[in-house]
């Protein structure tokens, strides 16, 4: 396995998002599991953090305790990298700034997993906390511009009191308004509060089933009858068979 | 008096004053002080030293107590203007003693005294709306500055009765001490301390005067029901509160989400008075209903049958829904009376669009059993939201609540503004809810299941400013001088893109120039309390020789429909409406309806004229009245009045060019399919509504109304030339802003066309 596959073959959830780069402060890593040099971390992520982490595993290699004490406590990381695994074990869970979530929890589980499937190399590649979900979807995105057209004249009024159609913002004095006009549909029938139609498709195989003729009916009872008959013959065939063998 | 309000701080000469008209010296009145003065005569002897027993005496401004105000209201002489006080006021003395708010009126008064805003939140039916105001007199003593107290209502038929009750209560003539002013009525007087008015009026007053300077103290009274008038409004005050410290305001609501407007006032202190409620039992359908109509007449007939005594209260959502939910009941009651002995039922309507004396029919206590000591009778009331908050009917003791009302709604993608039947709101469902409990514990009877509740109906109903065209609130707000629109704090600022549809709007109507200044035009369009487009096309309509005539066609665009047409008489009603119709078009029409009106037949006796030909004297007497409002405005505008000589062959044609003047931004043409209309840029199919009475084939049309169904419809509509539009309106009708498309080459044709005329013109000149 090569560097170049690595990075072509990263799970989508551990892949880094569009645009959520940005914020991130640092990245962070979890030491790998495996002593599998090809499992290091990829070459555009190297920094002196993963320099002296890999150091630290040249130093301490194939420890059996160490990887136990990875998969328990693995996104400890304390912002001093320079420290020994053993000082890692008390020290208390890191909460995320962001998501306000343990940094531990997510990497632990991942990290014991792939100790149960034998380390295949890719899985066991470092998964930051930054990947996770949770994490993911509470960081600041920037989105899609706004589909107002930028030549409306009520567009430039408003920007030139200072709203911005991108902002995803309301009006008011703090921009608290709704941003998109309500949304209603007209209702002709009489129908109560919680109807549920069936909806179209549904409605559609009901059709269908209704649709059978009578001589669809026949047609199909036959061929029924021609299967169980098959059926049973087999059955008694069989039966037959072995009484004849048990016979002989 | 005149000389009283100009010396608010000399008892001693107002004592002089009022002595040589002394009533205890009156022997004629000598019985009013053996009757009331044994508990309160005295107090206030104490406090006055005996001289007095009269008016506002001793009265401080905003240092009053309930104490003194229940000494002057006892009389024996109105203390507002010194009249002996009449026998049924102090009947009426005595029931309102007993309203709750009563008990509440030293703690209303401490804090009112106590800061600027106070937020007052009291259930219809506390008193709230006639009490506080009359609180607010005796402490703001208003008449001393020479200024008023204002009471804002958000139905013109609330100010009106609202401001009657009142006048009766503290014994004054309507239109003296205590008037009201509603759009296109005003009675008020020189003397008036206390004036109901709609919201929108205060909106317009403010207009002319941005701080309100005529008013002491502001009431908005149920402001709960967030229309859209009451939202400028309290943006507007929390400005104008801050510009004038002296200025009090209240702001009453019904409901209990009051910590709202509490946070949005910078947290005014809340004062509130419990209701008389009783607990009511709720009660939801296991299954939805297929048909709510139909569940709720089986629910209200089910209700007579098995129910003890209480009156009912069905909540459905038009005039059309609720006639023929009247009918029905009417008819399965008296089977129910015929065969299985049930008691005598009877029904009332209630909506908007109900004349007043019908409306007033409600009240009527419910019918006496058929028989004696047979089963008791009921009154079924079938009403719109209206019941919902603005209404106390008593004796209601059963609600049955579909769940459904009529909302506005607007959609400024397509620019349409319709009442659609939604689904309401859980605030909405508990306020009917809590309608069954007024008199005694009651039962609401829900026709939707208890999961549909919690899951389906929003929490609150959305604000009208939500849900309404901005276009005349822009032009409003423009001319109160706020330009920044994106920071003006309202309660719930409106979309965006709402916003923008307004500005863009005034903006073709020429009332906003290309930076979003008020035009002349558009100073002048905000004189008239109409809608910018209608008020465009009546300044505009000099310009085409007829203002006379869209004068009372603006006046009969602004009232309710004109044409009449039971269901038990459609054949013969369309009859009637041909005898007026005109071939171009319905506002043509209904201005054929409007000069016979005004002709000498019909004057002779206007009512039978009118029952005759299928039309409301109602809504032509009132855009009669509209008429000489609006003309007086005109007149004060010096807008001229004029018309084209009716034998002129231009005389309709005038008439329909200067329509679209005003209403340009509403035209459709016919798809080359020759069934459907398109909207110009909106690119809506729409159908002709089938009232219309057009009936050329014309392939452009302008429109009065939007009828959004799931089938489309234009209402109202009258055929144009599209040549008009590239002349009237050159900037909409920018063909190199249209999009590609039948309408675009239709355009683009007429374009060409007037350019070639012109060009072969030119040199025969």
């Amino acid at each position: 396995m090569s560097d170049e596959d690595d990075t072509y073959e990263i799970p989508l959830q551990d892949q880094r998002v569009f645009g959520a780069g940005i914020k991130r402060k640092r990245v962070k890593f979890v030491p790998s599991t495996s002593n599998d040099p090809a499992t290091r971390t990829p070459a555009s992520n190297t920094s002196a953090k993963s320099v002296s982490d890999l150091y630290l595993k040249l130093v301490l290699p194939s420890d059996p305790l160490s990887t136990d004490e990875k998969a328990v406590s693995p996104g400890q990381e304390p912002d001093g990298w320079a420290v020994t695994l053993k000082d890692k074990k008390p020290a208390i869970p890191q909460v995320c700034e962001i998501c306000n979530l343990p940094v531990l929890s997510d990497n632990a589980s991942k990290s014991s997993n792939t100790d149960l499937t034998d380390s295949p190399p890719l899985d066991s590649k470092p998964h930051p906390h930054e990947a996770s979900l949770a994490h993911q979807v509470c960081l600041t995105h920037s989105y899609p511009p706004s589909h107002i057209d930028r030549n409306r004249k009520g567009l430039a009024y408003l920007s030139s009191y200072g709203w911005d159609p991108d902002s995803r913002l309301g009006l008011g004095a703090s921009g608290q308004g709704i941003q998109f006009p309500i949304k209603t549909k007209p209702k002709d029938d009489k129908m109560g509060i919680g109807v549920v139609l069936p909806n179209e498709s549904e409605r559609r195989k009901k059709v269908k089933t209704e649709k059978y003729d009578a001589g669809m009916v026949k047609k199909m009872y036959e061929t029924d009858k021609r299967k169980t008959e098959r059926l049973r013959e087999m059955f008694y065939r069989n039966d037959d068979v072995e009484k004849y063998l048990g016979g002989g | 008096m005149a000389d009283r309000r100009s010396e608010p701080e000399m008892p001693q000469a107002k004592r002089l004053r009022t002595g040589d008209m002394d009533p205890a010296s009156n022997p004629y009145l000598a019985h009013h002080y053996e009757d009331e003065g044994n508990g309160y005569g005295s107090r206030n002897g104490g406090r006055n030293g005996g001289s007095t027993q009269t008016g506002l005496s001793g009265f401080k401004r905003h240092q009053t107590t309930a104490a003194q105000a229940d000494v002057a209201e006892n009389g024996p002489l109105n203390p507002f203007n010194n009249n002996p006080l009449s026998p049924r006021y102090f009947d009426i003395l005595k029931t309102r003693k007993d309203l709750p708010v009563h008990k509440q009126r030293q703690e209303f008064l401490n804090m009112f005294q106590q800061t600027q805003i106070l937020v007052f939140v009291g259930e219809t039916g506390s008193g709230k709306t006639t009490q506080i105001p009359q609180f607010v007199l005796f402490d703001d003593l208003p008449h001393f500055n020479g200024k008023l107290v204002a009471c804002t209502q958000p139905r013109r038929v609330a100010a009106m009765s609202v401001a009657q009750r009142v006048a009766n209560e503290m014994d004054v003539k309507l239109g003296e001490e205590v008037g009201y002013s509603i759009r296109f009525e005003d009675v008020t007087g020189p003397k008036t301390i206390l004036k109901y008015m709609t919201d929108g009026m205060l909106l317009r007053e403010a207009m002319h005067d941005h701080n309100l300077t005529r008013y002491s103290c502001i009431i908005l009274d149920e402001a709960h029901e967030r229309t859209l008038a009451t939202d400028i409004l309290m943006g507007l005050l929390k400005e104008v509160a801050l510009r004038r410290p002296d200025l009090k305001i209240v702001i009453m609501s019904a409901t209990l989400d009051a910590q709202k407007f509490q946070r949005y006032f910078n947290d005014a202190p809340l004062l509130a008075v419990p209701g008389r409620t009783h607990p009511v039992e709720i009660f939801y359908t296991p299954e939805p209903e297929r048909d709510y109509v139909e569940a709720a007449l089986r629910t209200v007939l089910q209700i007579h049958a098995n129910e003890p005594e209480g009156d009912i209260l069905l909540f459905l959502t038009g005039e059309e829904e609720i006639e023929d939910a009247c009918r029905k009941i009417t008819l399965e009651a008296d089977e129910m009376t015929r065969e299985a002995d049930a008691g005598p039922l009877k029904v009332y309507p209630l909506y908007g669009t109900l004349p007043p004396h019908q409306q007033q029919k409600i009240f009527e206590p419910a019918p006496p059993p058929t028989r004696k000591g047979g089963p008791p009778g009921r009154k079924v009331v079938v009403g719109t939201n209206i019941a919902e908050t603005s209404l106390t009917i008593d004796g209601i003791v059963y609600v049955v609540d579909p769940g459904f009302s009529k909302q506005k709604v607007y959609n400024p993608r397509i620019r349409v503004e319709s009442l659609l039947v939604s689904p309401i709101s859980k605030a909405s469902a508990q306020q009917r809810a809590g309608r069954a409990g007024r008199t005694r514990p009651g039962k609401c009877f829900r026709l939707y299941t208890e999961a549909a509740f919690k899951k389906e109906l929003i929490e609150q109903t959305h604000p009208e400013i939500l849900r309404s065209n901005l276009a005349n609130t822009v032009l409003e707000l423009k001319k109160l001088g706020i330009d920044d629109l994106v920071h003006f704090d309202l309660m719930d600022p409106p979309a965006p893109e709402t916003l923008m549809r307004a500005l863009e709007e005034l903006n073709y109507l020429a009332c906003l120039d290309d930076d979003g200044d008020l035009t002349a035009l558009g100073k002048l369009a905000s004189e008239f309390p109409l809608d910018p487009a209608l008020a465009v096309m009546l300044i505009s309509s000099p310009e085409f020789y007829c203002s006379n005539e869209i004068l009372s066609l603006t006046a009969l665009l602004s009232v309710p429909q004109v044409f009449v047409r039971p269901a038990s008489a459609k054949k013969r009603a369309d009859e009637m409406k041909a005898l007026f119709a005109h071939p171009d078009g319905d506002q043509l029409t209904m201005l054929n309806v409007y000069h016979a009106f005004k002709g000498a037949d019909a004057q002779a006796d206007s009512k039978k004229w009118c029952r005759e030909h299928f039309l409301s004297l109602r809504a032509l007497q009132s855009a009669d009245n509209v008429r000489q409002q609006l003309k007086r405005i005109m007149e004060k505008s010096e807008l001229d009045l004029i018309s084209t000589d009716f034998n002129d062959k231009n005389y309709y044609t005038n008439i329909r060019r200067a329509l679209v003047a005003g209403f340009f931004m509403q035209v459709a043409k016919k798809d080359s399919s020759g069934k459907t209309y398109k909207t110009v840029k909106d690119d809506q199919s729409v159908l002709l509504h089938p009232s219309t009475v057009l009936q050329v084939d014309s392939e452009w049309v302008l429109y009065n109304e939007f009828v959004l169904t799931t089938k489309n419809y234009v209402r109202t509509v009258t055929s144009i030339k599209p040549e008009w539009l590239l002349d009237i309106a050159p900037t909409y009708y920018d063909i190199s802003t249209f999009k590609k498309g039948e309408i675009r080459t239709a355009l683009e044709r007429v374009n060409d066309k007037v350019k070639r005329k012109q060009q072969t013109k030119r040199p025969g000149r």
